[in-house]
């Protein structure tokens, strides 16, 4: 070889070895990138990988319905279908599932821009799956999932939604479901993640969320990177919600709803027996399935401002003075305190009370009463008299022993007001200022700054009828899967059955107090004698309630005190009644309100009245019923 | 000019077809073919399991390119070398005209850097850099040992222009990649020291013009994407994220064949042609991956080390700068998929689909393997009237 061509050859010998030598460093290089990813930071990465597949998917079990007591759906699910659509991520293949859609389904205006939003050519990839049109009927169901092959990221998805087969006869005690808000998410994050997830709002709905929600369950889908499910990895069944039995009967709270229907008011029955609920009807009412599918702005207001409020459940939230119907509390009091019931008052029609002048409802006065008359025909002077012999603070004490005054014997679920009995501590506290002799003869016919609620007086009276210390429930029991758990515990739904204790009256009082209430209905001189049931096996016994809603000043009284017909309707006085049937084994309490009634005798014993019979006739809580056909 | 240079040089040794193939059936050259083997395997593995674990639409279609491309290799492989030296500078000048026929022919036939014949699509920029050696092997085989302003202007040329008429496809990497080979094979084949210290501080000087006057603003994204990846994840960068959590979440010994999940669910883009090592990577581990380089580094040091023995220029110079070529699929594509390089669009034959860049590879092997045969052949220059 020459000189020359091996000068020539070492050259190329040693600038191919320096270029072999970077080359090599250069895939050192990359082989530490290599070892970089998918050693050191391996972890990293596959969490990645997994966070890019597995997308998590919330099961939301059906919702609890609530039933009746006897089994009647009050409130349910409803079960609706739509069209869940991921849309193609290439603006031809949008267009191309748009022209598919539109000649399968024929879709309305609505529908059609609803799925023109998304599947518009310009609307770019926006993943999914979507949820869009409701199908409501079944043929377009069927005609999607027929055309499944050709829709391709195109699936039928079933979802439920409440309803409220009662709608506004029994609205307040239910509640509602809707939408989940802002401030939901606030105290339970995992709302965020259930798409058109509804949460109970008011009454059991809220009251009972955790119970009628169920278990929700979570499923973990492995998706390809345009967001289609490949298949499931792993499952946790969802646990649907229980099912709640009320102690309310259907038909006699629609019974009770369609006799309040022209009026503004409550109704409540209740067992004497058992304690249990089985009407409470306040009116006017609502419709709540209006707020399962949202309410429109106007329609919010319009419920929200009305002037008859018809969102507040009179029933259990109307604070009303029970004007005549507490005499029976005066009664006791004054019996308990070892008051001659023979003992006669005169009744003049007015007498001189602490520098005030207080008058009878009669102007005419009653002449001498006892006390057993003086109930029957409601004479308000001999009640001043019992009340200021007594004191306030011992008719405070039978009312509480009563049930007057808190709340608390009710389910936490009704949202009761506590209403108001007054004591002397009571005013020092509140107003700074010492009790009067006159406030002490207000309270003695159920005035003044006493408040009660229509529930508490069933209560009241139930009480009164059976002489044990009832409590108030609702709930009856609760069921899975449609098999009956039993009754309900106090604990776990209502804390009604804990307060049921001995009532500490002595019998003779309250048989005493019975026989007066009976003879308010039942003798000729009774102020409800009009609403006496004719019927000797189920007499009832009662007392009327008129409360002054103004008070009516001195000039009035000297021109002549006005009808109620004639005064404008929101001066008319509150009409009350309570009552039990029948007479002799009390089985049914009742109270009825009917705001600015007018006379608690003659518009509101009849209701009451009507009630007792109705359940009488249903015969609910009857033990021998069980025996025959279930109507 | 001295007169020792005018003595007219011979060709010795150079065997005949018989010979030739005697040579590569008695003693083949083992390594590079089981090299290749399994890398060919490995890439029917990756387009299997591209398709989800079927054979359509890339497995059989891959499959019979890799038998059409050995056929290639061979007969490339079986041609006497004088031949090649002859015709060097043919598929250089081929190639461009081919690339001008790009610019100028109407789009409906030649769309972005492909040239269509009926259902057939051919990339003319891939067998440019295979092209370019040859030309430039030819050259300095030619020019051995002389200096001159020529031995500067002509490979500078021969460089420039393909490499112009790939950036204005556009195409960024194989542009880039064709100036890498020219320049590497000249520095190899013997130009000047003085020219290569000079050319090296005018193309680091050359960096801040060519960000702003050479670089679309395409590209000028990407390579923005690429230093901060994670800023986009759904825009630019999302390829490269896609693939370094598919690389990553291999590990060491990877999710197993047709289970990596970033392949299989459609996370990883291009996950057939230029993010093939991505699939292998996924499915295959660290252990997988660093085979693969292996290989690759296989293939090269076999080139090299052939080199040496060589006796001819022109073969020499093949040898290594084919070898370089090889190299750069490896080292573009993989620092491509791991994000290291920005994405260029840079194809990594055998593994990935694509027809021209297997072809080449295949014609690049069957060079090697013609220089191999030619190892002890002597070659005069052939322009000696000329000079």
């Amino acid at each position: 070889m020459k000189p020359v061509e091996r000068r020539h050859r070492q050259d190329f010998d040693r600038r191919s070895l320096l270029v072999l030598g970077l080359n090599g460093c250069f895939l050192a290089v990359v082989a530490e990138r290599l070892y970089q990813l998918q050693i050191l930071e391996h972890e990293q990465y596959a969490a990645r990988s997994d966070e890019n597949r597995v997308k998590l998917q919330l099961l939301v079990p059906p919702r609890g319905r609530i039933f009746d007591r006897e089994g009647v759906l009050l409130a349910g699910n409803r079960w609706h279908h739509y069209l869940h659509v991921i849309p193609p991520s290439e603006d031809e293949g949008r267009r191309e599932m748009m022209l598919r859609l539109a000649h399968i389904l024929q879709p309305s205006a609505t529908q059609y821009s609803e799925l023109h939003e998304i599947l518009r050519p310009a609307a770019g990839d926006r993943g999914g799956p979507h949820r869009l049109v409701r199908l409501d009927s079944w043929e377009d169901v069927t005609k999607v999932a027929s055309h499944s092959v050709v829709l391709p990221g195109v699936s039928v998805r079933r979802e439920s939604e409440r309803h409220y087969p009662a709608g506004e006869v029994l609205a307040h005690l239910l509640g509602y479901v809707s939408s989940v808000t802002q401030d939901d998410l606030s105290r339970n994050e995992v709302l965020a993640h259930l798409s058109n997830y509804q949460i109970g709002r008011v009454g059991f709905e809220r009251a009972r969320e955790e119970i009628l929600r169920g278990k929700i369950g979570n499923l973990h889908v492995e998706v390809n990177a345009h967001g289609k499910p490949v298949r499931n990895l792993r499952e946790k069944k969802a646990v649907p919600g229980k099912d709640l039995r009320l102690t309310i009967d259907y038909r006699l709270q629609r019974y009770a709803a369609s006799l309040l229907a022209e009026e503004t008011g409550a109704a409540v029955v209740i067992d004497t027996v058992g304690g249990e609920a089985l009407a409470c009807c306040s009116s006017p009412s609502f419709d709540p399935n209006l707020f399962v599918s949202g309410l429109d702005q106007a329609t919010w207001s319009a419920l929200s401002n009305s002037p008859s409020t018809p969102l507040v459940d009179r029933a259990v939230r109307g604070r009303y003075a029970p004007g005549s119907t507490f005499k029976v509390a005066v009664a006791l009091a004054a019996l308990e305190a070892g008051h001659d019931p023979n003992t006669t008052v005169f009744c003049g029609g007015v007498r001189e009370i602490g520098g005030n002048r207080f008058h009878c409802w009669r102007r005419s006065g009653h002449g001498r009463l006892s006390l057993m008359e003086a109930i029957a025909q409601s004479c308000d002077l001999h009640f001043y008299e019992l009340a200021l012999n007594l004191g306030v603070d011992r008719i405070a004490a039978m009312s509480r022993r009563l049930g007057l005054g808190a709340a608390t014997a009710v389910d936490e679920a009704v949202n009761e007001r506590a209403g108001l009995v007054p004591t002397k501590a009571w005013k020092k506290e509140v107003y700074r200022k010492s009790w009067y002799q006159s406030d002490t003869a207000n309270i003695g016919i159920g005035q003044g700054y006493l408040l009660v609620t229509p529930i508490q007086l069933a209560l009241m009276t139930a009480r009164i009828a059976s002489g044990r210390g009832l409590a108030v429930r609702f709930v009856q029991g609760v069921a899975s899967h449609g098999v009956d758990e039993g009754p309900a515990t106090a604990a776990e739904y209502g804390r009604g059955d804990d307060l049921a204790g001995p009532l500490d009256i002595q019998d003779s009082s309250l048989a005493f107090v019975r026989d007066a209430m009976s003879a308010v209905v039942n003798n000729p001189t009774g102020t409800a004698r009009d609403a006496a049931i004719e019927r000797p096996d189920f007499r009832m016994a009662g007392k009327t309630g008129t409360v002054q809603v103004r008070r009516i000043t001195a000039e009035e009284r000297e021109a002549g005190v006005k009808k109620n017909e004639d005064l404008p309707w929101k001066f008319r006085d509150h009409a009350l009644f309570i009552g039990f049937a029948p007479i002799e084994q009390p089985r049914y309490a009742v109270a009825v309100v009917v705001e600015h009634g007018g006379s608690g005798s003659r518009v509101a014993a009849p209701i009451a009245r009507d009630l007792l019979l109705e359940a009488q006739r249903l015969g609910i809580t009857d033990p021998d019923r069980e025996a025959g056909p279930i109507a | 000019m001295s007169g020792v240079d005018f003595v007219r040089e011979v060709d010795e040794n150079v065997p005949g077809f018989r010979e030739r193939l005697e040579g590569l059936i008695q003693t083949p050259p083992i390594y590079l073919l089981l090299a290749l083997l399994v890398l060919v395997s490995a890439g029917l593995a990756v387009q299997f399991s591209a398709a989800g674990g079927s054979g359509q639409p890339w497995f059989w279609p891959h499959a019979i390119r890799a038998l059409a491309g050995c056929a290639l290799m061979v007969g490339v492989a079986l041609v006497d070398i004088r031949i090649w030296l002859r015709f060097a500078y043919i598929p250089l000048a081929l190639t461009l005209a081919l690339l001008l026929a790009l610019e100028f022919v109407p789009s409906g036939l030649a769309v972005d850097r492909w040239i269509r014949i009926g259902s057939y699509q051919f990339q003319p920029s891939e067998p440019a850099k295979l092209a370019l050696v040859l030309a430039l092997a030819r050259f300095f085989h030619d020019r051995r040992g002389r200096g001159g302003l020529l031995a500067l202007v002509v490979p500078g040329i021969m460089i420039a222009v393909p490499a112009f008429l790939v950036w204005r496809q556009p195409d960024l990497g194989t542009a880039a990649a064709i100036v890498a080979v020219g320049c590497v094979t000249a520095f190899q084949a013997g130009l000047s020291l003085r020219v290569v210290v000079a050319g090296t501080v005018a193309a680091v000087g050359a960096l801040p013009l060519l960000w702003w006057f050479v670089l679309h603003e395409y590209q000028r994204v990407r390579v923005r994407s690429f230093l901060d990846p994670e800023s986009d994840p759904l825009g630019a960068g999302y390829h490269l994220l896609q693939s370094k959590i598919a690389v990553g979440s291999g590990g060491a010994f990877g999710r197993g064949f047709l289970g990596g999940s970033q392949t299989q669910l459609a996370f990883l883009p291009e996950h057939h042609t230029d993010f093939a090592f991505t699939v292998f990577a996924e499915e295959f581990g660290f252990a997988g991956a660093l085979a693969m380089v292996a290989i690759y580094a296989l293939i090269i040091i076999w080139g090299v080390v052939l080199a040496q023995f060589v006796r001819n220029h022109f073969g020499r110079v093949l040898a290594a700068s084919i070898t370089f070529i090889v190299f750069l699929y490896a080292f573009i594509n993989i620092s491509m998929t791991t994000g290291t390089l920005p994405v260029v669009g840079y194809p990594l034959p055998p593994i990935s689909y694509g027809g021209t860049a297997m072809l080449t590879l295949f014609a690049c092997m069957g060079l090697l393997l013609n220089v191999y045969v030619h190892r002890d052949s002597v070659l005069g220059r052939r322009n000696q009237t000329v000079v």
